[in-house]
């Protein structure tokens, strides 16, 4: 079933699956195309399909995307530029890399944040375990990690002794580590894996 | 009992929002290749930032994750030569080239081409062709001049104020070597009739830059050909555009087009 513009912006705004599903099935040939015709390896081709979907995700939220404009042209040049992106983004590291390279992290703020969440297997296998952890963990993580409440005030609100939630804080972490590497043992498949 | 090193927690958590300073940054970075403890805490560190501050493409990738699970990978499309020449097409169309060039037709309307008729043939083809490019460029928040010149001139161009847009990007191009800006520079001068003035940026960038930047900046540079009566640099530039791109079909359908003139 093919779906006008309006339909896959109003879709993608409500997270729809079936939305999705038309994208990846009617563009995603045409993004690995690109990516191996451009000198890029099947997995970067599948990590491609991904993110260029995400970025599209992303501009129909920000409403950036016009939909009066062609659908498949407007996803053909994001993901030229996408990828090219990526190929300049790797060229910087390749001139910077210095005897760090062995570096199990990433000091990088020019990698968008759909091609993180991409590569990084461990955010989405976060996002689904945040989902599990339960009270007072949740509430301790969001306010101390997202909103970025200092200790003291997270203490006052969450009527903790200062030291005690240092040490729940240290807990509520372990808590996660072992959701996310039981979730991610569960659930080895990966786009790379496929 | 496990020891719990709290000072470094703190710096984890800068690290994570941004406010190390370089040094003690780069210091930390140091610490964790060294010691694979610490680069698990920061890697995790990071990952559970980028989860909580991005809980809904997080979710949409979590979506997206599960479809191509379902689905499994899409086969690419059926590999196809890169240019013109190459191509069947280009084979077909060069073969009517040399054959009308062998008849002494190409003279004949090169000719034609000259005339007043031909260029208001030409300026009607660029105009029922001539499209903006959508803008997909992923720009940053302006911090600095030039990237609130950037940000004008895309927004000028958004808001198909292309004078505006291009005295904007005109000014960025000089001072950024960006190629890209270059494109939309060119199309801006397109859109406001200044086709002379589209050439330059357009043929520098069609000539350098990568594929993707190359292939729009050949196609617009086509048509800028065409808008100042150049033809046969218009149908040269055409050629060289991939069959199988993004303007492959309108290249094809513009080329006819000129071939049947």
């Amino acid at each position: 079933m093919a779906f006008t513009n309006l339909q896959i912006r109003d879709g993608l705004k409500e997270n729809d699956a079936e939305i999705f599903r038309y994208l990846y099935k009617t563009y995603g040939s045409m993004i690995v195309g690109y990516v191996r015709k451009n000198s890029g390896s099947d997995q970067e081709a599948r990590e491609m399909v991904q993110t260029v979907l995400l970025e599209f995700w992303t501009a129909v939220r920000e409403d950036r995307y016009q939909e009066s404009g062609k659908l498949d042209r407007y996803l053909y040049i994001l993901t030229s530029n996408t990828w090219r992106d990526e190929l300049r983004r790797r060229k910087v590291r390749r001139t910077d890399e210095l005897d760090t390279n062995q570096m199990l992290v990433a000091d990088d703020h020019e990698q968008s944040i759909a091609m993180a969440i991409v590569k990084d297997r461990r955010i989405e296998a976060m996002h689904h375990c945040l989902q599990q952890l339960e009270s007072p963990c949740d509430d301790i993580i969001r306010l101390y990690h997202l909103e970025e409440v200092n200790l003291q005030d997270v203490a006052k609100q969450m009527n903790y002794d200062y030291n005690n939630l240092r040490k729940r804080i240290f807990d509520c972490r372990k808590k996660l580590k072992k959701l996310v590497d039981d979730f991610l043992q569960q659930t080895p498949l990966t786009i790379a894996d496929i | 009992m496990e020891q719990i090193n709290y000072t470094l927690q703190i710096q984890i958590q800068a690290f994570v929002n941004g406010e190390l300073q370089a040094n003690r940054r780069a210091g930390l970075l140091a610490q964790a290749a060294e010691d694979s403890t610490i680069a698990d805490e920061l890697a995790f560190s990071q990952s559970l930032a980028n989860a909580l501050k991005n809980r809904e493409l997080a979710a949409a990738s979590a979506i997206l994750s599960g479809i191509i699970a379902e689905e499994g990978f899409p086969p690419p499309p059926a590999p196809t030569n890169d240019t013109w020449w190459t191509a069947g097409k280009g084979w077909l169309l060069g073969s009517i080239l040399i054959v009308m060039m062998g008849a002494g037709t190409f003279y004949g309307l090169t000719q034609y081409q000259t005339g007043r008729a031909a260029r208001a043939y030409n300026q009607q083809l660029v105009q029922n062709t001539l499209q903006p490019l959508e803008n997909v460029l992923l720009l940053a928040p302006a911090n600095s001049v030039a990237s609130d010149l950037l940000k004008r001139g895309m927004d000028a161009y958004d808001a198909a104020q292309y004078k505006t847009a291009a005295q904007a990007l005109s000014t960025y191009c000089e001072q950024m070597p960006d190629p890209a800006a270059r494109v939309y520079l060119g199309i801006a001068y397109l859109m406001d009739g200044h086709a002379k003035l589209a050439i330059g940026p357009l043929l520098e960038v069609s000539q350098a830059a990568e594929l993707p930047v190359r292939e729009a900046a050949g196609w617009y540079l086509s048509l800028a050909y065409l808008a100042e009566n150049e033809v046969a640099l218009a149908k040269k530039t055409i050629m060289q555009l991939p069959p199988d791109g993004l303007f492959g079909p309108a290249a094809l359908d513009l080329l006819a087009k000129l071939q049947k003139k």
